[in-house]
């Protein structure tokens, strides 16, 4: 199997310099990850090494030979296969047609006849061999993200790519899929296949990288081998002195904010009963597809729900539409940064305003750009220019921008769904601290999260939501990990 | 022959013309380009039909020309919607404007106006009234369907026009696909132009279209993007045609223009989402550009 390479390669977007001169290196039979903060241009890289993205200048080099890739087809060609950050999946087709999507195989007339029934029982074959279950004939947009995430990992071992491009594949994982994922990788890697992992958490890599190189503003400053680093030199390395999560300052529990009493989710005629206080955080653990969504999105009042009750500081908000509750002091940061946090084709500024109930009928240009610089500087969004395109931002920035937005109305009910995924280890600091001074204010947060660790360390009462159920709320003190984990576990994977 | 077999022949009859149009804006459609020029490219494809079976006294090669003339009509819809990624609807809609006028000057300019194409031997037809090329083109309705449900093609083009992103992804070349699919609208459209005029009504005018081309695009929605329903659709249209002939006989004292609504207040009702509503394609009339997000 082939030498990959990245060859002094440049890539700018407007004023933006995503890639500045970047040389790469990856051999079969190794783990390399990829490391760096958000819009280091990791991402932009992989999609040059991919075909999706030409470079201004430099380019990709297979076994020491110079390819210059028109598009994707030519890189899958060349043996590379790639899960992208967001993920490439068409919703509205089953899994097998996009696992199949783009390949040609076979000759002749029949070529525009995909064999059904033998790339199914090869995508079972394969499924079976690497402990990725999947139902072929399911549609996309009925599956929850984990398992869209195994159909992304499927179409690469279906692809037989020798080179295999993750981009931060674990965000939205739980525990023990993440565990499977690197099982597998590691099965890969001594079969010979070179992996490129793209990712911020720096735990994963000290289990799983056989060489690590960092990414820093477009350039890598560095690759080390297994063995000669450790996650306080790469944290230094990835981003200066980072700042560390900031300390929970505990706060006596207050009078009841939010009130949730028998919320029925779709399948369930048990509803969910929680309550929130001024000044806590209520830690919602569990993997995803388990009815978080849609949880959230009846809070928000995106989704009609039936439900005893929905309190808010002694009014009900059952009856109000969205606009109202938002009126009345909930915010959202949801699940889907990129199409229901924001819109693509807004500009920052636009973004910034989505959803500000104010009076007056006209934007006015400069109050609008000052409000907007406002809350990009409180989120540490980069780059921070208001005229930009919101769809430009890198994953984590886009982040960044909502919870920033929707913390800087003052809210006194925060509903946050994964709110730093894909978020590097500052800028989860960053919001972290930003949501903590909410919470000191007196508001009541809703932290719906698969990412336990994250949970048990901010949390105030945690409870597990699975298959449309929650679990009896439990203390943070009082809680144990083992039990929450065995919980989240409990029926996981409802939908393969 | 019993009424309701002679109403069903006259309306599949009727319906030809929109039955192929539809079936290629299905095509666009799936892959994300709406086609409103629909309407204008039945237009030319009426002239030319007229023009070449004027001069040829042949009905074959009068249906042939709508191939150059979808084709061109399609590269230029094609250079303005897919490479300089204007508005769609925009652009669509002064074609239509465009393709009348320019239909109207050349009639005009080379023909005797008024003339029937009385020197033409028209198809032979059999006891329904129904002739060869109908026959011919009927096939066209599962090759669609077999063509964009079942073939490799068919998938890549609705993939373009379901995520565009994704299929890049997937190695696809979308604006390749995209083209595709408006070439096949576009041929289909000045088919159905030419048929109406070579085998239906022998006769041209400007106007001779008459919306057709917009009750294609409606039958797409009511047909939900896929061929034989969409085909349906079409034949029911044309079914609603010939009974408002039949009723505009019997019930004389009837306003008439409420028969010629007739059709279109249907096919207005089916769209309207009252009787469900169907997904479009979510790219669908969204121009793409690589290496931007979204
Ligand atoms: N298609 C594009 N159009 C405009 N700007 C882009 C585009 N792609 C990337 N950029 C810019 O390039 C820079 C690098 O982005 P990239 O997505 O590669 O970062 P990243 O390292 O993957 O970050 P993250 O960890 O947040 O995913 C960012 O400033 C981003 O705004
Ligand atoms: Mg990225």
């Amino acid at each position: 199997m082939p030498v990959y390479a990245l060859d002094h390669v440049s890539k700018t977007f407007g004023e933006v310099v995503a890639l500045d001169d970047v040389s790469l290196e990856v051999r079969p039979g190794e783990i390399h990850v990829l490391l760096g903060e958000n819009g280091a241009g990791k991402s932009s890289l992989m999609q040059v090494l991919y075909g999706l993205y030409r470079p201004d200048a430099g380019c990709v080099r297979i076994d020491s030979v110079a390819h210059a890739f028109e598009s994707s087809a030519d890189a899958q060609a060349c043996g590379i296969g790639m899960v992208h950050q967001e993920f490439m999946l068409v919703p509205t087709l089953s899994v097998i047609e996009n696992i199949l999507l783009g390949r040609d195989e076979g000759r002749g007339p029949f070529r525009q006849f995909p064999d059904w029934s033998a790339a199914r029982r090869r995508i079972e074959a394969l499924g079976a061999a690497h402990g990725l279950r999947l139902d072929c004939a399911a549609r996309i947009e009925t599956l929850p993200i984990g398992v869209r995430q195994r159909v992304e990992i499927m179409k690469l071992l279906y692809g037989k790519a020798d080179l295999l491009i993750l981009d931060e594949p674990t965000a939205v994982l739980a525990p023990d899929e993440i565990a499977g994922l690197f099982a597998l990788l590691r099965q890969l890697r001594d079969a010979g296949h070179a992996v490129l992992l793209v990712t911020h958490k720096l735990a994963e890599i000290m289990q799983l990288a056989d060489r690590v190189s960092v990414m820093r503003r477009g350039r890598i400053i560095e690759t080390r081998a297994r063995g000669t680093y450790d996650l306080g030199a790469l944290s230094r390395l990835m981003m200066g002195d980072a700042p560390a999560l900031p300390i929970r300052s505990r706060i006596a529990p207050a009078a009841e904010r939010l009130l949730v009493r028998g919320l029925r989710l779709p399948g369930n005629r048990i509803g969910v009963t929680f309550s929130v206080r001024a000044g806590e955080i209520f830690g919602i653990a569990g993997v995803d597809g388990n009815g978080q969504t849609e949880l959230a999105d009846a809070i928000a009042g995106l989704m009609p729900a039936s439900c005893d009750a929905l309190v808010l500081d002694g009014h009900s908000i059952a009856g109000l539409s969205v606009a109202h509750r938002r009126a009345a002091g909930v915010a959202y940061v949801p699940a889907d940064r990129g199409h229901v946090g924001s819109i693509g084709a807004a500009t920052l500024e636009e973004t910034a305003e989505l959803g500000r109930r104010a009076r007056g009928f006209l934007l006015w240009p400069d109050a609008l750009r000052a409000r907007a610089r406002a809350i990009l500087e409180a989120g540490h969004v980069v780059p921070a220019d208001p005229a930009l395109r919101t769809a430009s931002l890198s994953g984590g920035n886009r982040q960044k921008l909502i919870v920033a937005r929707e913390v800087s109305g003052r809210p006194t009910v925060l509903i946050a769904v994964y709110p730093t995924r894909g978020v590097d280890v500052a800028a989860a600091a960053a919001i972290w601290s930003e949501i903590d001074a909410l919470r000191l204010e007196g508001a009541a947060v809703v932290l719906i999260s698969s990412d336990l660790d994250e949970i048990f360390d901010r949390a105030d009462q945690i409870a597990v939501l699975s298959a449309g159920r929650l679990t009896p709320a439990v203390a943070r003190d009082e809680a144990d990990l083992g039990e929450l984990a065995h919980a989240m576990a409990g029926v996981h994977g409802n939908a393969a | 022959m019993s009424a309701i077999l002679a109403l069903l022949a006259t309306g599949l009859r009727l319906a030809m013309p929109i039955l192929i149009a539809a079936l290629g804006e299905t095509f666009a459609e799936s892959a994300g380009v709406l086609n409103i020029g629909l309407e204008g490219m039945l237009t030319l494809g009426a002239f030319a039909g007229y023009v070449v079976a004027e001069h040829t006294h042949s009905v074959v090669v009068a249906l042939l020309a709508a191939i150059p003339t979808g084709l061109l009509g399609a590269e230029l819809l094609g250079w303005f919607v897919i490479r300089a990624r204007a508005s769609q609807l925009v652009v669509g809609v002064l074609f239509n404007a465009l393709a009348t006028g320019v239909a109207a000057y050349l009639y005009r300019l080379d023909c005797p106006p008024g003339v029937t194409l009385a020197t033409l031997t028209l198809p032979k037809t059999d006891a329904l009234g129904l002739t060869l090329p109908f026959y011919a083109l009927l096939l066209l309705v599962p090759l669609a369907e077999i063509a964009l449900r079942r073939s490799r093609v068919g998938l890549n083009l609705r993939a373009a026009g379901e995520a565009p992103q994704a299929a890049a992804t997937a190695g696809l070349d979308v604006e390749r696909l995209r083209m595709w699919g408006l070439r096949l609208s576009c041929l289909a459209g000045a088919l159905g132009g030419a048929y109406l005029v070579v085998c239906q009504i022998g006769l041209f005018r400007e106007s001779v279209v008459a919306g057709q081309g917009f009750a294609a695009l409606a039958m797409v929605i009511f047909g939900r993007w896929r061929p034989i329903a969409v085909a349906a659709c079409a034949v029911l249209f044309g079914c609603l045609d010939a009974l408002q002939f039949v009723i505009q006989l019997d019930a004389a004292r009837m306003p008439p223009q409420l028969f010629l609504a007739l059709p279109y207040l249907v096919s207005a009702l089916a769209i309207s989402g009252l009787f469900g509503r169907a997904r479009q394609p979510a790219a669908l009339g969204v121009p793409w550009r690589r290496e931007q997000r979204d």
